[in-house]
């Protein structure tokens, strides 16, 4: 099992998470390494337009999420995403939904298409967070 | 809203797939359609494999993929920050 470590801030609990051009599009794991808010309330993790672009991420779908002021329209990306710097095992051709608004804590949001691969655990007292998987 | 060229590829795609959703949902719901100039190509099982088969057969920007669902994307605290009219 493969563990990292979470970074608990003011915003939330954060880690580093990797974003390539597809393989199968010809990509050669060119990781670009971004910070991204773990959310068990997203659905599916997403990733800053403006990033997927930089990355040449293929847009390869739309879809509707849901708001409180209602739904918007967002873009789906294609990418290899990767968890751990020092081991980055990529997991390929994942499906990211395209994020218009860039926060200045993160560029990310790990959500539960992904957690849901492991385990998650927060302690407290010591102030640390891992995921496992 | 303005498109052009691969954008406006999975965007006419997504008009027509909204179109053949509900059809969709009682023959294949929870698989994966490849679009190509708003027509349904072939279903997959996975992203994977439905994005594979497009940029084999399409090229990148000349298809696009959406799964068969009728659940919405949630993007958590992020979608608090959002507002319909900035897309």
């Amino acid at each position: 099992m493969r563990c990292i470590p979470i970074r608990i801030e003011a915003i939330g609990l954060i880690v580093r998470m990797g974003l390539a051009l597809p393989k199968s599009e010809g990509g050669k794991d060119n990781i670009h390494w971004i910070d991204a808010l773990i959310d068990t309330g997203a659905t599916h993790t997403s990733v800053s337009v403006e990033i997927a672009v930089a990355v040449s991420l293929p847009n390869v779908g739309e879809d509707e999420m849901i708001t409180p002021a209602g739904r918007v329209a967002i873009d789906l990306f294609h990418g290899d995403l990767a968890l751990d710097p020092d081991m980055p095992t990529l997991f390929r051709d994942r499906r990211l939904a395209g994020l218009i608004h860039r926060q200045p804590e993160f560029d990310a949001v790990l959500g539960m298409d992904m957690l849901s691969k492991g385990v998650l655990t927060f302690d407290g007292p010591a102030k640390t967070a891992t995921f496992c998987w | 809203m303005k498109h052009d060229g691969a954008k406006r590829e999975v965007h006419d795609n997504y008009e027509a797939f909204k179109q053949l959703l509900p059809e969709l949902m009682l023959r294949i719901p929870g698989k994966f359609v490849v679009l190509h100039q708003r027509k349904i190509e072939r279903s997959f099982d996975t992203f994977a494999d439905a994005v594979q088969f497009g940029s084999r057969t399409f090229g990148r920007g000349h298809f696009s993929v959406q799964e068969v669902t009728d659940r919405v994307i949630t993007l958590g605290a992020w979608s608090y920050a959002l507002h319909p009219d900035t897309h």
